[in-house]
Parts: C-alpha cells; structure tokens; sequence
C-alpha cells in the first residue's frame, strides 16, 4: 500500500502531519512516501493507494497550484475513477476553479471540482464543526480560515453539520465529498478525532483489516469532545 | 494644537485611571480605550516621549521586555512601561498616556512597551518606536495568529521607514522585515557539542521565500532557528552585529562590537536568545559592555514562569509551556529530555479561557513535539485536566510507552500520582492561565516530599 503525501514541508499549518503521523500506526506496513515542493508528484507516474496535503499559507497555496498544474488533468482522473484523498484546511482549494483575494484578484486553481473560495484579509473564521457523515456517524471538527467557499455541494457534502456553518455562513454542508475524495474545511488531524471517520477512510483505500490504532483512547477523546460539542453553552463561532 | 476632545479624553483617562487604582483593578487597559473612544484620534496627536523603545515576536517578549526594564532602571533610567498590562492598542495608550502631565506635555522622555505582533497595524501608524526588537516570529495560537508568514506580513506592511530595527540573525522568517530600514542582527553561534540536527516536527522556512528552491541549512538549532542560505539565489542568513559564542557553566559569552563580554545566564538554557536580545537592543540604546555586565549579574527571571528548587532530594521545576504555543512547548519539552536524571513529568497546560467558553483546538498537539517526552529517561507522563485524553492519544501517537502515562482529571492531584520513589527531577508544566493550579499542585507536591524525607 503506498500513501503519498504532497508538500509535507509547507502543507502542514495547523498539526495536518497528525493525520500521517496516525495513519502510520493503523498502516505500519505501508509505505509513505512525501512530495517535496519542486519535485514530480508520485500519482504523476503510478497510482497510490491514498493520497493527502494539509494546508499551507496563502502565499503557497499560489505556488502550489502552479506547480501542479502541469500534472491537473492526472489528479482530475484520479479522483474520477476513486482514488482516495484527503485535502484538510485550505489545501483542497487549490482544487478550485479560482481564489477570491480580499482585493479582488482572482487566483485560478486547478478547476477539478467547481467552487470557489473568497479570501479576507485579516478576518478569519474560528469555530467548531459538529455535522453527521452522510448520516453514518458524527464528526467533530474544528475551522481556522480567511476564507469561505463558494458553489453547490449539496449533491456531494462532505458533512452535514448539526452545529457550527457550512462552507460559509449561510450553509449548513461542509466541504466536499466526490468519489473517494474528501474535501474539507475542517483542518489538522480529523483523523485522529474522529475514529469512524478513520474506519471509513482506511476501508476506502482497501485497508479493511487495519485496526483504528488507539481506538480505545481516541474514541475515549472523542466521547469527551462530543460532550463538549452538545453543550447548548459553548460557542461554535469564536 | 490639539482639540479639545483631546484634553477631554486626556482628563476622562487620568480620572479613570486613577478610580482604578483606588479600588484596587487592574488599570493597564480600559484607561487607553476610554481616550480613543472619546478622542478617536488621540494617539495621533499626542505628543509622544523622546525614545519609544517596542519589543515584539512570537516568544520571548514578555520575558525580554522585562530584562529590559530592569536594566535600564538598574542604570538610572526610569522609563515607562507596560510590563504589568496589556500589549495590545488600548495597553499602549494607557502606558503613553502615563508619560503625559495632565497638561498633555511630554514629562517623561524613555517609554518601553511590549506590543503584540498582531496589533501592529493598529499601533505603529500611530507610535513611532526608536528601536524596535522583534525577538523571533513562529507559529503561536491558531486562532489568534493564524501562521507565521500571516504575523510576518502584518509587521512588514506597518513598521515605520524611521524605526531602527533589532532583529533575530538566526531567524530567518523576521530577519527578512522592512528590508529598508536601519537594522542590526543578533544571534548564537554554532556552541560546543551543540545538537545542530533539530529534529522539530514544524519549521517554517524549507523553501526560500524569494525563489521558491529548497534552503540549505548549515545548522539547525530548533524549528527554523539556525543558520541557511537559498540554494539557488542569494538569500540567505545575515552576518550578526550581535553573538553569543559560547554557553557554559551558567556564563554567557556575547561578542559586542569588537570585544567579547562575559556576561551571567539569566534562567534556563532557551533564555539565551531573550537576553542576547536585550543585550542588543540596550547596546543600541547606547548602554556599554560594562554597564550590561553589571545589570545582569543583578537579574532575576519572573518567579511565576520558572521556578527550579529542591525539595525533600529532589529537584522541582515548575515552568511555563505556553499552551497552544507548539514551538514554546516543543523548546519546554526538549529541555527536560536534556535534563540529566529519571524525570517525571504532569502536564497542565490547558487553555483554560477556551474551556469557559468553547472547545479548544487541539490541532497545535500536533504541531508539538511530544515525541521528545518519548525518552528512556522520562518514566512517568501524567496528563491532568480537560484534555488530558487528547494529551494521552498524542502522546501515544508519538511514540509513548502506554504504561508510562497516567491520566488525572484535576491538575492538583496529578502530583500525587507522581511515583517519587522513581525519579530525580518533577516537571510541573503549566499554561498562562493554569499557573495557580500549578501553584496548588507544587504545594501538595512539596508536602509528600517533606513528608517522605521526615520519614
């Protein structure tokens, strides 16, 4: 089983190595294998049995798309015949059809998935995410983004939330779920506070056997957190 | 010539200020905000003192502007500061208005302000300073901070073309402000049996800002911190006005100019950038090697951050891990794993104002490097509070042994589970605000400790 990872180096803004870090423990005998900035993408030549990228600064995410556009219509095929992804935080922007900037400047993405995102300049949206995956479990999530994004998922959510906005504040969808890729807004490790999301990803890439690793202690964490998530008294949007 | 809503504003502030004081309530803030309020543009006409001397970075500030003060005290200079309140706009105003006479007249000519890397494009469009420290730029709070490069621009677009700038030579992310203004660069060299290998799981600089190819590092202190240069243009990191050259046996080496001072080490081992920081900037200001010397052989690190005592035979050190701070975590952590001896550490570094109101993310786990605390050498990990499972699973993530940690539900009984038989050395690690519970836990501590040497 191979997992490629693309841009650990920059990709990884807020704790999104968890998520790698984790699937090393349930997939020990896998093998990892990071893209660094400025080399071939290994989905480029061969096909992985999953593929990530965490969230990068604005500045990068520009770079990022220019160095993937030469390999956009490999990436669409990828995830148009079911190859699992993964792309937390801003990362699955790139994806877009364009990057709204707060000053208007429009920043073409790749065009995969048709959204778009809008850019604040200093204003940014923190907040909670309690929402149910396709009404299978709940997930809970946590948001820090200058942007919201824009186009209709309501054929494809990723999550459907019961608390906290969707991907922007008049909708109650989060992110994007198409074949085998997920999409989300949701940042850092998703999969290490969410153990049947982790069953659901691993089962996806064809890993039925592998354990949810820790999933005593991580559904002990969970359990704690959706106590927390449920109190009507704690605030979604900080 | 000012308004008369600057007068109003003036008056209304000192008036506020001084109820404050008289019933006892931290008067550091509203004062300043009460100003603005009344006079939207009082900073802007305020008269401001001769040497406004700023201070701000991600780490290392509050600490640093502290040193800073009680230097130039300990030299005769009585200037004005905010080492007791707030950093961020309102904090500022109050503290500038202090210097002011009810006249509005300037009456006292050096200000020292700590201010809040975010604040800045509040506060230098109307505040000046002389000097300005900025001690690194990392990653801190999510939710406050977002991310380095997001600080990095904020100061970049706002710092005044006039301000002399001291900057972090090993920090190649605020090495790079303002590349227009007056600066010079302090640092540490590469120090005997150095590890120059950091192993951090973040570090914000692999790719060079300027071309996009991979930065060659020629050593790595911790994170970003060391020294790189591009491999394909010329960026790369400057030479030092300001170097520490050698660390040993609580002594402190610092080439200063043309002459190399010895200087006393002032808390633990990761304040060294703190004090070759002040170091810098007081030189700037115009203190001379002797004077520096003389001050901080008298200084002292502020009790409530770091304690270190021995207690009943064993050592106790209670110290601040900023909590959803990675990389002021990971420098904690790295210390202890350096501590000679059998540790045991207990964990009380929840934020506890998310607690009161939300959920706090804990994505920063895992921008920290627990994997340090994953050392044969530290037998016993006690995880206490709220998050004390989410501390657990990252632990486990990184590699702990599942027996060695323990969780707690209240901090102040975590020390008890502390096996003393079993160690030499008690980490008690406490957040901004779990400070007092770190408190209770240390005087629990301390009475099994001399309980069990009565014994």
């Amino acid at each position: 089983m191979i997992i490629e990872i693309l841009y650990p180096e920059i990709c990884n803004l807020f704790g999104d190595i968890g998520n790698i870090q984790y699937l090393q423990h349930c997939l020990p005998d896998a093998e990892f294998v990071p893209t660094t900035f400025g080399t071939e993408p290994l989905f480029a030549t061969e096909t992985p049995d999953f593929i990530y990228m965490g969230t990068a600064s604005e500045k990068n995410q520009e770079k990022i798309i220019a160095m993937l556009s030469p390999y956009r219509v490999r990436l669409k095929e990828l995830l148009e015949t079911g190859v699992p992804m993964l792309f937390t935080g801003n990362a699955g922007e790139i994806l877009f059809d364009y990057i709204e900037n707060w000053d208007g400047r429009k920043i073409p993405g790749l065009g995969i998935v048709p959204f778009t995102a809008k850019r604040s300049q200093y204003t940014r949206y923190n907040g909670l995410t309690l929402a149910t995956f396709h009404d299978q479990f709940d997930t809970l999530g946590f948001r820090s983004q200058f942007t919201y994004w824009y186009g209709d998922n309501s054929s494809c959510p990723f999550v459907s939330c019961k608390k906290g906005i969707g991907m922007n504040p008049e909708s109650s969808l989060e992110g994007i779920h198409l074949h085998n890729t997920i999409i989300t807004a949701q940042l850092g490790p998703i999969l290490v506070n969410n153990p049947k999301l982790t069953r659901h990803v691993l089962d996806s890439m064809g890993a039925v056997d592998a354990p949810v690793a820790f999933e005593k202690e991580i559904q002990a964490a969970y359990d704690v957190r959706m106590q927390e998530f449920l109190n009507p008294k704690i605030k979604f949007s900080i | 010539m000012k308004s008369i809503r600057f007068y109003l504003a003036l008056y209304g502030a000192k008036l506020f200020s001084k109820a404050l004081v008289m019933l006892h309530r931290n008067g550091t803030h509203n004062p300043g905000v009460l100003a603005m309020k009344i006079c939207p543009d009082f900073l802007t006409q305020m008269d401001k003192p001769k040497t406004i001397i700023g201070i701000t970075g991600t780490n290392g500030k509050t600490t640093t502007a502290n040193m800073v003060n009680d230097i130039l005290i300990e030299n005769g200079f009585d200037p004005v500061s905010n080492r007791t309140g707030s950093n961020i706009l309102g904090g500022i105003a109050t503290t500038l208005i202090n210097t002011l006479n009810w006249k509005g007249q300037v009456v006292k000519d050096l200000v020292v302000l700590e201010l809040d890397e975010r604040s800045s494009r509040l506060i230098y469009p109307h505040v000046h300073p002389t000097l300005l420290l900025v001690t690194n730029l990392f990653r801190d709070s999510f939710k406050r901070n977002a991310h380095s490069e997001f600080i990095f621009d904020i100061l970049d677009q706002h710092i005044p073309a006039s301000t002399k700038l001291v900057l972090n030579g090993d920090d190649l992310v605020s090495a790079r402000l303002a590349p227009n203004n007056d600066r010079v660069y302090f640092g540490i060299e590469p120090l005997e049996h150095e590890d120059m290998t950091s192993a951090n799981i973040i570090q914000d600089m692999p790719l060079c800002p300027y071309c996009g190819a991979p930065m060659q590092y020629e050593f790595r202190r911790y994170h970003h911190i060391g020294r790189a240069h591009c491999t394909r243009c010329d960026f790369g990191s400057p030479e030092l006005n300001y170097a520490v050259t050698s660390i040993k046996d609580g002594r402190l080496q610092m080439r200063i100019g043309d002459q190399v001072t010895d200087l006393k080490m002032v808390g633990s081992s990761h304040d060294a950038y703190n004090l070759a920081s002040a170091v810098a900037l007081l030189s700037e200001f115009g203190l001379t090697p002797i004077q520096l010397r003389a001050s901080i052989e008298k200084l002292q690190i502020l009790k409530s951050r770091y304690i270190d005592q021995v207690i009943g035979g064993k050592r106790v050190i209670s110290t601040l891990a900023k909590g959803q701070n990675p990389v002021a975590c990971s420098r904690v952590f790295d210390t202890i794993r350096q501590t000679p001896g059998r540790k045991a550490v207990v964990l009380m570094i929840d934020d506890l104002g998310d607690a009161e109101t939300t959920s706090e993310n804990i994505a920063w786990l895992y921008d920290t490097d627990f994997e340090f605390l994953v050392d044969d050498s530290i037998i016993q990990i006690i995880c206490s509070g709220l998050r004390r499972l989410d501390h657990q699973v990252r632990l486990l993530v990184g590699g702990a042994d599942p027996s060695r940690i323990t969780c707690i539900p209240e901090e102040a009984d975590a020390v008890n589970a502390i096996r003393l038989d079993d160690v030499d050395t008690i980490f008690l690690l406490h957040d901004v605000y779990t400070a007092y519970k770190a408190r209770t836990a240390d005087t629990i501590l301390r009475a099994r400790l001399e309980e069990k040497e009565e014994a």
